[in-house]
């Protein structure tokens, strides 16, 4: 009978064991101060309109805590389809995402507010000699971002992320929205 | 009788963590945070909703009262007849009625500098670049907002707040013709004397980066 006991008190103790060393493994944490990452970026606007851009961003996770300050630039390499709209469209962002996981593979998502500094190719005003001329404003924008980062490595990490972006591109002509759904899909360091 | 033992001890430690969590100082004299912000102004002159981007920064005078330092860039497209372009640049008191926690609300009010532009709109057939007006003037403004801490150190915050432009106002016309909209500036810009207002609603993220005191 005291056998029997004794023999399931290590039963217990075992899984015990083999549960928290499992857990303590699973829970091993990146958690990486400074990142840096650069991507190739479509962009998808309505009227079957792709646009491309090259993406490159800077996190700083200052310390305690699943927050992640993060400031972002996407250059603007052209764009393609039934109404490509703008010439220029350079856009940065400054804003913070939570992270739910500090895992290898870490999900998250943030808010982040920035300008665009844009160009429109449809409408132009003329000069005094009656050139078109297309000008170029900073507007205000805005994005939601969401996404993932795999820590594969010591130094590398892998990141897929999507973001909605919406403002409105205003100069001394016509408006333009400058909603867009955009994909990035890069390589990154951290340290 | 030995697992017993544990068992309170480990409650015991859990509840002490619990309690200093709660705890923790979200909110005290000398904090100073930077933040980006976000901004829409609603139901201004025209009417039509704008959309901004700027940033702050805040030092906590008193466990009750911070001050806000900020700057806006905000845009509007006056239903395509033109553009409004504005900044603000000033500075708002806050106070917290209730105990900082994970949602503190407060009170603010402030005053501000602000700079508008109106351009109306040209097209390759009609060059109206020659009527665009602007000017400074000042404004107060007054609300209410709230933080929601997601850790210490960084707080989301909402405001609404009715922003009111003291001294002379642009004058200009958006007139409803045919089936759109134009931008009568018969007046050449001039300045009339009057109170002109909107609401802002301000969506804005914060992190800590230092006590001073």
């Amino acid at each position: 009978m005291v056998a029997k006991k004794n023999m399931s008190i290590r039963s217990i103790l075992l899984i015990a064991i083999l549960a928290l060393s499992s857990y303590s493994f699973g829970q091993e944490k990146t958690r990486p101060t400074y990142k840096a990452a650069l991507s190739f970026s479509p962009g998808f606007l309505t009227e079957n309109t792709i646009t491309s851009q090259i993406h490159g961003y800077f996190g700083l996770r200052p310390m305690a805590g699943n927050i992640e300050l993060r400031g972002d630039g996407f250059y603007f390499m052209g764009s393609q389809g039934d109404r490509p709209r703008f010439t220029m469209n350079h856009q940065v962002y400054a804003g913070a995402f939570y992270r739910f996981s500090n895992k290898s593979l870490q999900p998250y998502a943030g808010f982040q507010p920035g300008i665009a500094y844009s160009q429109s190719s449809e409408y132009g005003v003329p000069d005094e000699s009656g050139n078109l001329v297309y000008k170029k404003t900073v507007n205000p924008v805005g994005s939601i971002a969401a996404g993932v980062d795999f820590f594969g490595e010591k130094v590398f990490f892998l990141f897929a992320e999507t973001r909605y972006i919406f403002g409105k591109h205003t100069s001394d002509s016509y408006p333009i929205f400058l909603d867009e759904w955009r994909l990035s899909f890069g390589l990154g360091f951290h340290f | 009788m030995n697992w017993k033992m544990i068992f309170l001890i480990a409650l015991g430690l859990n509840l002490q963590t619990t309690l200093a969590q709660d705890e923790v100082p979200y909110i005290e004299k000398g904090h100073l945070s930077l933040g980006l912000r976000t901004t829409t102004s609603l139901f201004g002159h025209d009417n039509v909703p704008g959309l901004g981007t700027g940033g702050q920064f805040r030092l906590q005078l008193f466990d009750r009262l911070s001050t806000e330092w900020f700057a806006d860039w905000i845009t509007m497209d006056l239903k395509g007849a033109g553009t409004r372009n504005s900044a603000h640049i000033g500075w708002s008191v806050l106070f917290y009625p209730l105990t900082a926690q994970k949602v503190t609300p407060y009170l603010i009010a402030g005053h501000c500098f602000d700079y508008n532009q109106i351009t109306p709109l040209s097209t390759a057939f009609v060059d109206r670049s020659g009527e665009q007006i602007d000017r400074w003037s000042s404004a107060v403004q007054a609300g209410i907002g709230s933080h929601f801490f997601l850790s210490e150190r960084f707080n989301v915050s909402f405001a609404a707040q009715y922003m009111l432009h003291l001294g002379e106002h642009l004058d200009y016309e958006l007139q409803s013709v045919g089936s759109g909209y134009f931008l009568n500036m018969s007046n050449g810009g001039a300045h009339e004397a009057g109170f002109e207002g909107h609401i802002l609603l301000t969506l804005s993220i914060n992190y800590r980066i230092g006590d001073l005191w």
